[in-house]
């Protein structure tokens, strides 16, 4: 399923391209999207956690001590809610 | 044994709707098809058939319930005409680009305007080649064995496309003529149930239905139905 590409034959495509796996958003790197970017200050971030709840593209990263770390621009479409949202400055766009 | 009878085209259909007796009907009533869900939705209210019946509010949303159904893994049947059938066009195409076997008695009407309701079959050539099978009946005998047909054709996993069933708006759906009806029995037998590989409400395999489809896969998918075609 996952190995259907561009060059895959037409008999080889599923019916109506359907998917038959789950979770495979992951696999559609949105980043490209992206016409400005979000930049993470570390020094300014106080961990206040108000910002990866709000990322529509899960591209802020938690890690085990809850802590978030730099952005994931893989996935990261340059919305800027992140920005809007941080109180302290933490994230520019650029 | 064949029952001997004498009905109309419309009634016609609905008993093969009622023999069929599919998961879902989901219709909005127009002329001259407008008897097709109204004798059906009497067979649901007396019980002789299990169907959910969803009595829609558009024609739009009557496809979009045929399609959600189907996509689920339901059998979905549904009826139309004319100016019906162009407010379904949308979903007309979803329907067979997903390759959703949904079933419809289609009764052929003159698209308005000036306003006509009666036949020529500009309704079913405005949606030619949108990917739909369609088989042209014409007396209410053929309307009755080719609904009877349409989903072993349309379900055939050689095949998996929409199918219409067209017969004459008037000339067939409002004339009564002798008819030979199939024993109940004989058609469930027939029809069979539907066994689809994959459908939405299969809590073992979690499946996308309709994804993004860009320039590289489309040509290849269009190229696919059409050589389903072939093979009805
Ligand atoms: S810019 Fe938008 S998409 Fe990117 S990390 Fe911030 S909230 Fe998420
Ligand atoms: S909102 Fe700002 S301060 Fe809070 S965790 Fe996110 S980047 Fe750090």
């Amino acid at each position: 399923m996952t190995e259907i590409n561009s060059k895959t034959p037409m008999e080889k495509l599923t019916e109506g391209g359907n998917i038959y796996t789950a979770g495979n958003a992951r696999e559609f790197k949105t980043g490209d999207w992206r016409s400005v970017k979000p930049i993470y200050l570390s020094e300014k971030c106080k961990q206040c956690g108000l910002c990866f709840p709000v990322c529509p593209d899960n591209a802020i990263p938690v890690n085990k001590e809850q802590k978030r770390e730099d952005f994931d621009y893989d996935y990261c479409k340059g919305c800027g809610v992140c920005a809007k949202v941080c109180p302290f400055g933490a994230i520019i766009m650029e | 044994m064949s029952i001997r009878e004498r009905l109309s085209g419309n009634e016609a259909a609905a008993i093969a709707m009622k023999q069929i007796n599919p998961d879902v009907v989901a219709a909005f009533p127009i002329t001259p098809s407008t008897e097709i869900p109204q004798y059906f939705s009497t067979f649901v209210s007396n019980g002789s058939v299990d169907t959910e019946f969803v009595a829609v509010e558009s024609e739009h949303s009557a496809m979009s319930a045929c399609i959600g159904a189907e996509a689920a893994g339901a059998r979905a049947m549904t009826a139309t005409s004319a100016n019906g059938l162009s407010l379904m066009w949308e979903m007309i195409y979803i329907a067979s680009s997903l390759r959703l076997p949904i079933v419809m008695s289609l009764v052929n009407r003159a698209v308005s305007g000036p306003l006509n309701i009666h036949n020529d079959h500009s309704d079913a050539m405005g949606v030619r080649d949108s990917g739909w099978i369609m088989l042209f009946s014409e007396s209410n005998q053929e309307a009755y064995d080719n609904l009877l047909m349409a989903h072993r054709i349309a379900e055939n996993p050689n095949v998996r496309l929409p199918l219409m069933v067209c017969q004459d708006g008037f000339i067939t759906s409002h004339s009564i003529e002798n008819i030979q009806l199939e024993e109940d029995e004989l058609v469930k037998k027939f029809v069979g149930t539907y066994k689809p590989e994959h459908y939405l409400l299969n809590d073992k395999e979690p499946i996308a239905v309709g994804p993004l489809d860009l320039q590289a896969y489309l040509f290849e998918h269009k190229a696919r139905t059409s050589r389903s075609y072939e093979k009805c």
